[in-house]
């Protein structure tokens, strides 16, 4: 009776070559590990940065202080009051006057405060909100005029030129963090052209006897190469899980947040979008790896035939 | 009926070298080498697949798998070309009978003997039913039973070159042997690199 009907496996061509290489595994998955918290990274980077120029836009910031017996607060209330009450203005508001010390402050180690505010003692110093309708006719240079006829010293930081400079930094940031990406499948690419001729090498005999008995290329080489894209798309997924839930969890437990900053490690606020471009990394990896094993064994290949 | 061609010499002449190039296992370094009507210097490496299965090659090592069964040796080879084991099941049992190890086909080809894994050699090298069954040294001096086996094959038409150091199967073969030398070649120290035969 044949073994075929007696219902036993044939015997496998190259047995073992399809599984999955630790070593390649373990690389890719921390090649993963850095990418993917890169892309992470700088995908929450370029969401904070393209969300400031709609921030900007069409918004001043009006800067006032106290004059003679008049407090700062009752200064900026009425900058506030009489900016609420003009046409082309659509919301005024005081801001937080911690911050507001503090952005002065900044802006004076800047060198520009004395000049936007035209005083070089901050703490009496405040800042107005100031936020344009669509339609407005009024222009950042008329508030100074316009408040200035109501007794009032201010001066006026105009948004408006900050777009460009951040849409800007925007566009190089994601540029930049694009390139540990790509350094990271070039560490793929690496790996898997590493490992192909050393897998085919470690079965060079059965690799040889199985060319002579007739096996054309692509039957000896896709053991080989579904191991190498196994061990890519294990590594790979892995580490992009692995990434993933180190950022979920400082988006969704707060606990870890405040654990990792009480270690000193600041996190930049993220969001679950910030997480998109995750899945896309091992489907990446996994094309570079089976793109570069399937040449690469090819050529390990050759060499036997 | 296949023609058969007896390639004689001692140890060292080249015998192995001419025959691994006749079956694409080594390069020519110079000349050429015709096989089915094509050269194969000029087949492209990935459709030289097509010109080893029409050849069915015994090495002078028999080159088993040791941890293998009979069967699975010969299912090896049928695998290799991309056969299905319905398609092969019942000629590989034939195969075996036919090498006189239709009872040993469950035996690791470890476990076997030397002449039994000649024979076993013998069945794995016509399992595709190729064109040509290149042998290299395939029977110790006095063993005759893969002698017959190939004797038996080239008169169901395959085509026989086979290899050796025995004289007198040289000798019976007549005109169609050729034998090789280090002298008469007047190749390098180390052995012949190629001769058309």
């Amino acid at each position: 009776m044949s073994q075929a009907s007696s219902g036993r496996e044939p015997p496998r061509l190259l047995p073992g070559a399809g599984r999955p290489s630790l070593g390649v595994t373990l690389a890719i998955l921390v090649l993963s590990i850095v990418a993917t918290l890169d892309i992470i990274a700088a995908t929450a980077a370029v969401r904070l940065l393209q969300a400031w120029p709609a921030r900007l836009a069409g918004s001043i910031t009006v800067a006032t202080t106290s004059g003679g017996v008049e407090s700062a607060d009752a200064a900026a209330a009425r900058v506030v009051e009489s900016l609420a009450s003009t046409p082309g203005i659509a919301s005024a508001r005081v801001l937080d006057p911690a911050s507001g010390d503090d952005l002065a402050a900044r802006l004076m180690i800047g060198g520009d405060a004395t000049s936007i505010l035209g005083v070089a003692d901050t703490t009496t110093a405040r800042l107005i909100r100031a936020d344009f309708t669509p339609q407005s006719l009024l222009r950042p240079s008329d508030i100074p005029i316009l408040l200035g006829r109501q007794g009032l010293r201010v001066a006026v930081d105009d948004h408006d030129p900050w777009t460009g400079p951040v849409e800007r930094t925007a566009l190089i940031a994601g540029v930049a963090a694009a390139a540990t990406p790509l350094l990271a499948l070039f560490g793929v690419w690496a790996v898997t052209a590493w490992r192909a001729p050393r897998a085919v090498a470690r079965r060079r005999d059965r690799v040889s006897l199985l060319i002579h008995l007739g096996a054309t290329e692509a039957t000896l080489a896709r053991p080989f190469t579904d191991g190498l894209i196994l061990a890519a798309a294990l590594g790979s997924g892995l580490g992009s899980a692995a990434s993933a839930g180190a950022a979920s969890a400082t988006i969704w437990a707060p606990s870890a947040a405040i654990w990792l900053a009480s270690r000193g490690v600041t996190i930049q606020p993220l969001a679950g979008v910030d997480l998109a471009g995750v899945p896309a990394w091992p489907v990446a990896a996994t094309l570079v790896a089976a793109l570069v094993a399937r040449g690469a064994m090819t050529r390990a290949l050759r060499e036997l035939a | 009926m296949g023609g058969s061609h007896v390639l004689t010499g001692e140890a060292g002449a080249g015998k192995t070298a001419v025959l691994e190039m006749i079956a694409l296992a080594r390069p020519p370094e110079s000349g050429g080498i015709e096989l089915f009507g094509e050269d194969v210097g000029a087949v492209a490496p990935r459709d030289r697949h097509a010109l080893r299965r029409r050849i069915g090659m015994i090495f002078q090592d028999p080159r088993l798998v040791d941890t293998l069964s009979a069967y699975d040796n010969v299912a090896l080879a049928a695998r290799a070309v991309g056969r299905r084991a319905a398609d092969y099941g019942k000629q590989i049992d034939e195969v075996l009978s036919w090498v006189g190890l239709g009872r040993q086909s469950a035996t690791v080809a470890g476990d076997l003997g030397d002449e039994a894994r000649r024979r076993l050699a013998v069945a794995r090298a016509v399992i595709n039913r190729p064109d040509v069954v290149i042998a290299d040294e395939p029977a110790r001096r006095g063993d005759q039973a893969v002698l017959r086996l190939l004797a038996d094959l080239n008169q169901t038409g395959t085509a026989i070159l086979l290899a050796t150091r025995d004289g007198t199967l040289a000798a019976s073969a007549g005109p169609d042997a050729t034998h090789l030398s280090r002298e008469t070649a007047s190749w390098p120290a180390g052995g012949a690199r190629e001769r058309r035969t």
